[in-house]
């Protein structure tokens, strides 16, 4: 009876289990319906939904308000509450994405070729790379080129108050001392060491919980860990994957127009004056 | 693997020279009787300490020195055990017989790395490096130094006869597989001339004499005061310098687990964690891509390692005049 009644459970469970796994799947956003609907048909299938299906499927605020009509995108496919929800969405084509994947193609193979004990420092050129930004698009970094920018990397479930919050803080106090004192042009880029579930719209979540100020405020993620590991691995940023976190080392980094290096400091104590006091050494 | 090849340059065998030249070009113990085999003069101990170092025999090094200098690198060594963080040292050992394991057991994936050169020629000689890189690690992870236990009872004469011996052979076969200047082929070329005779006395009543040695730091003759000591010849810069020296050092020590070891632990410890990481993947590969990410990645620690001895240099560089202490 006892055994009859755990068999049960278990197979409940399992059952359960199936409907609520997440199964990742590629799709074509259709078309934007109401109350964060999303119609797409499915390319590559994923948990019970067949290729070629055409579905409604639930999305977040976020990823509904992105432009992905008409583009193919990858997200986690669940089943509950009666519909299809999809979370981690990543656009997989779009302008400049052919680009973006060439150039990080290049930077993989400049990576590996640089194999020296010396990382990338002031004065050295920042290798060409793509990403995608909070609003879903693809960007190149040489896109940013006539203007300086700040570059770090974080990741938006660090829990270590005085790492990635802290930082992320101090960019966001940056942005505005940098706007009341109208010194220029100054943009930051935030690259996330986390793409397997920092998305786009998770992005967007966070700038937005830090009360960051767009459009010149571009936080990048990847549809794989090899664009970050490449960037880290040439600027010497450790990383690794711990207890279900992530643990690293902080570099800040600030890039002149011509998309050189021109100031770096590393560690969570960089001083925002000293950067902003940098930063105005490169206005022309 | 690539990355072994980075520290094999030219420059660094002759830092390798240049430490053993700074160290001591002392002498052999030896009493100026003229009896065979027994160096009659300052120049002849002196070439007897390069000779024995270039055929890889340790323990000249250490019995260049007088009873007393021993005895103050043996109490200097047991105090850094004494003061080192045991942790940190530790487990820098036990990385470096993972890579000893590591090395064994994923040959093939190394061997086969798409990382770098891959060329055939560079396929062979990379297998040829692999068995002289173990050797180098096995004689290190067999060593005294392996743990802070050990190195507290250092005993020079040992280390020197056996560890120090075994790593100059190591280092030899490294230096001619990778076809660079190795240590005896440098210690080989030295020439040890004695340039003056003159009985002359230091304020303390010791025997000094001058010498002319050429092809240790450079191709060009450098002169160099030595002064003899209990029956030793020591480089006058190094006998003057000694006491002040190895009191400025323990200085160092004792300053080392409040100030040094809080600053650079953090950054050791998370490229050694890094390290092991690395290291564990590199065990569990399944595929030449995921291992050579892996052995990639093994860069970006010790890199940061770099740093850290960036770091140590400038603890222990002396406070500028006037510079507020560090602590109250």
């Amino acid at each position: 009876m006892r055994a009859g009644w755990i068999v049960s459970i278990a197979v409940a469970c399992t059952f359960v289990g199936n409907l609520l796994a997440a199964e990742q799947l590629r799709a074509r956003v259709l078309a934007k319906g109401e109350s964060r609907l999303l119609k797409v048909a499915v390319l590559e299938p994923g948990g019970k939904l067949a290729k070629g299906q055409v579905t409604d499927v639930k999305v977040s605020y976020a990823d509904y308000a992105m432009g992905y009509v008409g583009r193919e995108i990858r997200a986690e496919a669940s089943h509950y509450d009666s519909s299809w929800h999809l979370k981690k969405v990543f656009p997989l084509d779009g302008p400049l994405a052919e680009q973006a994947n060439q150039d990080n193609e290049s930077l993989n193979k400049l990576a590996n070729e640089r194999l020296t004990l010396t990382t990338l420092g002031v004065g050295d050129s920042v290798p060409e790379f793509g990403a995608i930004d909070q609003r879903g698009n693809y960007r190149l970094i040489s896109q940013l080129k006539g203007r300086p920018y700040m570059l770090n990397f974080i990741f938006t479930r660090c829990a270590a108050p005085t790492m990635c919050p802290q930082s992320t803080r101090k960019m966001a106090e940056l942005q505005d001392s940098w706007r009341e004192q109208k010194a220029g042009q100054l943009d930051i880029v935030t690259v996330t060491f986390d793409p397997e579930y920092d998305s786009p719209s998770i992005m967007a979540a966070y700038a937005q919980a830090y009360k960051i100020e767009e459009p010149n405020y571009h936080f990048m993620t990847w549809t794989n860990e090899q664009l970050v590991d490449d960037l880290r691995f040439l600027f010497g940023i450790l990383a690794m994957k711990e207890n279900g976190t992530i643990n690293h080392t902080l570099t800040t980094l600030l890039v002149d127009a011509d998309g050189k290096i021109a100031y770096l400091e590393e560690g969570p104590d960089w001083s925002v004056d000293q950067f902003i006091a940098e930063a105005k050494k490169l206005q022309k | 693997m690539n990355v072994a090849n980075l520290f094999m340059t030219k420059q660094w065998a002759i830092a390798c020279a240049s430490l053993i030249a700074s160290f001591n070009v002392a002498t052999a113990e030896y009493a100026d009787t003229g009896d065979a085999g027994e160096p009659a003069s300052a120049a002849e101990a002196v070439k007897q300490l390069v000779d024995g170092l270039g055929n890889a025999q340790g323990e000249v090094l250490w019995q260049a020195f007088p009873a007393n200098y021993q005895a103050d690198i043996n109490h200097f060594v047991r105090s850094f055990a004494g003061q080192m963080d045991a942790e940190a040292y530790d487990e820098m050992f036990r990385l470096l017989a993972r890579l000893e394991v590591v090395i064994a057991e994923q040959e093939t994936f190394i061997l086969n790395s798409k990382l770098g050169d891959q060329s055939a020629e560079r396929k062979k000689q990379l297998a040829e490096l692999l068995p002289r890189v173990r050797r180098l690690l096995h004689t290190l992870n067999q060593s005294e130094l392996t743990s802070l236990e050990k190195l507290a009872e250092f005993d020079g004469a040992t280390v020197s006869a056996g560890t120090l011996s075994l790593l100059l052979q190591d280092i030899d076969a490294l230096a001619e597989f990778l076809g660079i200047e190795s240590l005896s082929e440098r210690l080989a070329k030295v020439k040890v001339q004695s340039a003056s005779n003159t009985n002359a006395k230091d304020p303390a009543g010791n025997t000094l004499t001058t010498l002319t040695m050429t092809g240790l730091l450079s191709d060009s003759a450098q002169t160099i005061s030595f002064t003899q000591l209990d029956g030793h010849w020591l480089p006058s810069k190094m006998v003057a310098g000694w006491q002040q020296e190895f009191k400025n050092a323990h200085g160092h020590l004792e300053t080392m687990p409040e100030e040094m070891v809080p600053l650079m632990k953090p950054r050791i410890m998370i490229s050694f964690r890094m390290f092991n990481g690395l290291f564990n993947n590199m065990e569990a590969a399944s595929s030449q891509e995921k291992f050579d990410k892996s052995a990639r990645g093994l860069l970006v620690p010790l890199r940061n390692l770099t740093k850290v001895r960036e770091t140590f240099i400038l603890c222990t560089l002396p406070k500028p005049a006037g510079a507020a202490p560090a602590k109250p």
